[in-house]
């Protein structure tokens, strides 16, 4: 939040926390109100005069960017997201799956999601998550563990590419799964 | 301006001050005013917004599921596409990356409404699909 300040002593004062001085009747902009400009705010040195946009002003339409969401709004919009797949053997890969914000950012918490496949491949979970339900099968639930990662295993027996959707179901946040995975079992 | 009215929250964001890459990832399913009735079918586009309100021209997974006794397909020459359950009552459809939109047709032999309802699914993004289509059919 920018604060401006007006100096209303009639002094130049050494503008608390700022490395500045301020003459008599000058304004300058803070970007927050610390305890130190409150001080010298109660101490009858500087007057609040403005902050941007002002009380009950609007934002300039287009201003809010995913950027300037605070953490916790954030983290409400959950994006899937695949990391590299690797082999395990001929039949077997293994790819993890990780729950990111509108930033790119892990996000931190455990959440469900439906995992599902071409039929003559099979999911189950790895090392991080907890499958919940159809495991071993094409169509797996899950929940990631609490840094949002699941670490998904795919086996198929033929020399196929195997496309993983993610998507929300029973529990889960506000998802974006738009992205899938292919994962090649081709030799 | 005393300190408390200063430190209160700028204001509340309101959805018009989205900016538009920010908007775009919250996709609403609208219908457009369906079609006429003919040979027991019924044509009505889908057709994505954004948070705005603007056309979002993207291509997002839906599924749609409608009334017992109807199915439904993607219009012939129609934009978007089918990705599972043709001429059934639960399709899982893709709309076009161009235009944002899905032609759909709707077919029922008798007379009386069907409803089309919208969901996400797999491979979804951010989707609204709150808003439903109610088509009337004559059964003639």
């Amino acid at each position: 939040m920018l604060i401006k300040l007006r100096n209303i002593s009639t002094t130049t004062i050494d503008v608390p926390g700022q490395g500045m001085v301020l003459r008599p009747g000058a304004a300058m902009w803070a970007d927050n109100l610390t305890a130190d400009l409150q001080a010298a705010i109660e101490g009858g040195y500087l007057e609040v005069i403005g902050q941007v946009g002002g009380p009950g002003s609007d934002l300039p339409d287009g201003a809010v960017t995913a950027a300037k969401l605070a953490a916790g709004l954030l983290d409400e919009f959950t994006v899937v997201s695949w990391g590299t797949v690797s082999i395990v053997n001929p039949t077997t890969r293994s790819v993890p799956l990780q729950l990111k914000n509108l930033l790119g950012q892990n996000i931190g918490a455990a959440h469900v999601v439906r995992v599902t496949c071409d039929e003559r491949a099979a999911l189950s979970v790895g090392q991080a998550g907890t499958a919940l339900s159809g495991d071993g099968t094409d169509d797996l639930i899950a929940r990631t563990d609490a840094t949002g990662r699941l670490d998904l295993t795919v086996v198929c027996e033929e020399s196929i590419t195997v496309s993983l959707a993610a998507g929300p179901t029973q529990s889960s946040p506000m998802l974006d799964a738009c992205t899938g995975c292919d994962v090649s079992f081709q030799p | 301006m005393p300190i408390q009215d200063a430190v209160k929250p700028v204001q509340k964001v309101t959805t018009s001050e989205l900016a538009k890459d920010f908007a775009d990832h919250l996709a609403v399913v609208t219908w457009d005013t369906p079609g006429a009735e003919a040979d027991n079918k019924i044509a009505v586009t889908l057709k994505l917004q954004n948070a705005l309100g603007d056309d979002l021209a993207a291509k997002e997974r839906i599924r749609l599921t409608c009334t017992e006794g109807a199915t439904m397909d993607l219009a012939a020459a129609g934009d978007g596409t089918v990705l599972s359950g043709a001429d059934s009552d639960d399709i899982i459809i893709e709309t076009d990356e161009a235009t944002g939109e899905f032609d759909l047709e709707v077919t029922f032999a008798d007379a009386g409404t069907v409803t089309v309802v919208g969901g996400v699914t797999q491979g979804s993004g951010f989707v609204n699909c709150g808003e439903s289509v109610d088509l009337t059919f004559a059964g003639v």
